[in-house]
């Protein structure tokens, strides 16, 4: 279509709307609803349950127009709601009914006049109409993006196969729901989670394993400070080689073939028999070998003769004096 | 032949029936209490108390003069003549040597003070029961518990008796006896 066939068709329409609004049989009243009184209590009305299939199948039904009244918002009290701003007062007029169904088309679906203000003194009022067939009604059945409830099930079958096709689409809430929303389905879990992983022991070992040492870092090597040489005597160390060390000694032989069984017993395998053996000591030494640990011998001191060595001084023989010697010298004085 | 020991075995009988006691197998004995002896001594004359002495002495030198000959030693006249006033009760008997002099001391009397002229004339009457010597036996000094009886001739006792009498220290009573001093055995 070029625009300049869709300008002829919007003047075309324009006529035919101009020529229905000069019929006097075909005015159009406003369909008003007064609101409530101002003094009432805010009221948020929803509208009235509409059985839109029923609608659908009333051709050509009557128009009703769907009214929300929105009541001037009073001043809050307690710390209510905030009030909405107040819209400018508009009204939607519905067609009437009796417009012949063949005239419209999808040009002329819907009309909107906008009251003045000065025609809507008392109340202002919201009017929405839709028709049969309109597309803002076939918008209408597609449940609204805010909303969870679903359009209701005409038979079982279809009830059960919506049942099933929301719980595959049913999503469990990250967070704990508040009490107040009721029993949770336990659903898989969310996909921002992980299942705990399995360690990797390989890595874990090689962060063990002390690095492989490079030498130190230039961090460590930032503050080196150079020493000075040492200014006291110089020790040399005694370089001289050691002596070479012996040289390890041959292990023995000690392995011996024993005596074969066949033998007689005191004979002996080996050619030339048994070593001599040594000269038995003397009796004194077979002794002393007997007791192992060998007594010192003592060097006696000569013996001396016999000697006075004490010499005793008795004292005077005072007790063989008789008393009656003793009891004569002493009645003599 | 050896001086015998002394041996008190038995020589003290308490006959529990009879009420009596025996010393020795000789005369009856009274156990008196020692106050009472000593009040009646200081209650008697000299002459009395002086024969109550020497009666007890004389029996004493008997039974010792009995088991000892002239020629006993002084350790054996100090044992046997201690025994017998020991079993009277009169306390520990010993000699004493100061020189030529000699003395006899008392230990322990029950009699104390009171009882020493009692001694004096005990060990005067044993020595002449025991060994027929008339010695005169004065107190020479006395102290809490001992008494030094110093035994010589009667002559030489009045002598020092006044010597003592006139202040003379017993040591110097000894001293004037032995000329340079007195000899201890």
């Amino acid at each position: 279509m070029t625009p300049r066939d869709t300008i002829a068709r919007l003047e075309t329409l324009l006529e035919r709307v101009r020529r229905n609004a000069a019929s006097p049989g075909r005015a159009v009243a406003p369909v008003v609803v007064a609101a409530s009184t101002a003094a009432a209590a805010p009221v948020f009305q929803a509208p009235p349950p509409v059985d839109r299939r029923a609608a659908v199948e009333e051709a050509p039904p009557t128009p009703r127009p769907v009214v929300e009244a929105q009541a001037p918002a009073p001043a809050p009290e307690f710390g209510g709601p905030p009030a909405w701003p107040q819209e400018s007062s508009s009204a939607v007029q519905a067609r009437p009914s009796s417009l012949p169904p063949e005239e419209l088309s999808d040009d002329d679906l819907l009309e909107v006049t906008t009251i003045p203000p000065e025609a809507q003194e008392t109340t202002d009022v919201d009017v929405e109409i839709s028709m049969p067939g309109d597309p803002i009604d076939a918008e209408r059945d597609e449940p609204p993006a805010s909303s969870s409830r679903t359009k209701v099930a005409e038979s079982l079958d279809e009830a059960l196969a919506s049942a099933v096709e929301m719980d595959g689409e049913r999503e469990v809430p990250v967070k704990t729901p508040p009490p107040e929303s009721g029993p949770q389905a336990a659903g898989p879990p969310p996909q921002g989670l992980e299942a705990p992983r399995v360690p990797d022991v390989d890595a874990l070992e090689a962060d063990l394993l002390p690095p492989i040492s490079m030498g130190p870092t230039a961090e460590q090597l930032g503050e080196t400070i150079e020493l000075e040489a040492p200014r006291g005597p110089s020790l040399e160390i005694d370089v001289t080689p050691a002596s070479p060390p012996e040289p390890e000694r041959p292990p023995e032989e000690l392995e011996v073939a024993l005596p074969r069984a066949q033998m007689p017993s005191g004979t002996y395998d080996l050619p030339g028999g048994p070593a001599p053996s040594p000269p038995a000591p003397p009796v004194e030494e077979r002794r002393m070998e007997s007791s192992a640990p060998p007594e010192p011998r003592p060097t006696a001191r000569p013996e001396l003769g016999a000697a006075e060595i004490a010499r005793v001084v008795l004292g005077r023989q005072t007790q063989n004096a008789s008393f009656l010697d003793v009891l004569d010298r002493s009645l003599t004085l | 032949m050896g001086t015998p020991r002394f041996d008190p075995t038995h020589s003290l009988e308490f006959n529990l029936d009879r009420g009596t006691v025996k010393l020795s197998g000789s005369l009856e004995r009274i156990v008196l209490p020692a106050d009472a002896l000593s009040a009646l001594i200081r209650g008697a004359d000299a002459e009395t108390r002086r024969d109550f002495a020497h009666r007890l002495g004389t029996e004493a030198g008997r039974r010792m003069a009995e088991r000892l000959d002239s020629g006993a030693s002084l350790e054996a006249v100090v044992e046997h003549l201690g025994g017998e006033i020991a079993l009277m009760g009169l306390g520990s008997l010993a000699f004493e040597r100061w020189g030529g002099a000699l003395v006899a001391t008392v230990q322990a009397s029950p009699l104390r003070a009171e009882g020493d002229e009692l001694l004096a004339g005990v060990v005067a009457g044993a020595l002449q029961r025991a060994f027929g010597r008339s010695a005169g036996v004065l107190v020479l000094q006395r102290d809490d518990s001992l008494v030094r009886l110093l035994i010589v001739n009667p002559t030489t006792a009045e002598r020092v008796r006044g010597w003592l009498g006139s202040g003379v220290a017993w040591s110097d009573v000894i001293a004037r006896l032995n000329g340079p001093g007195p000899v201890q055995s």
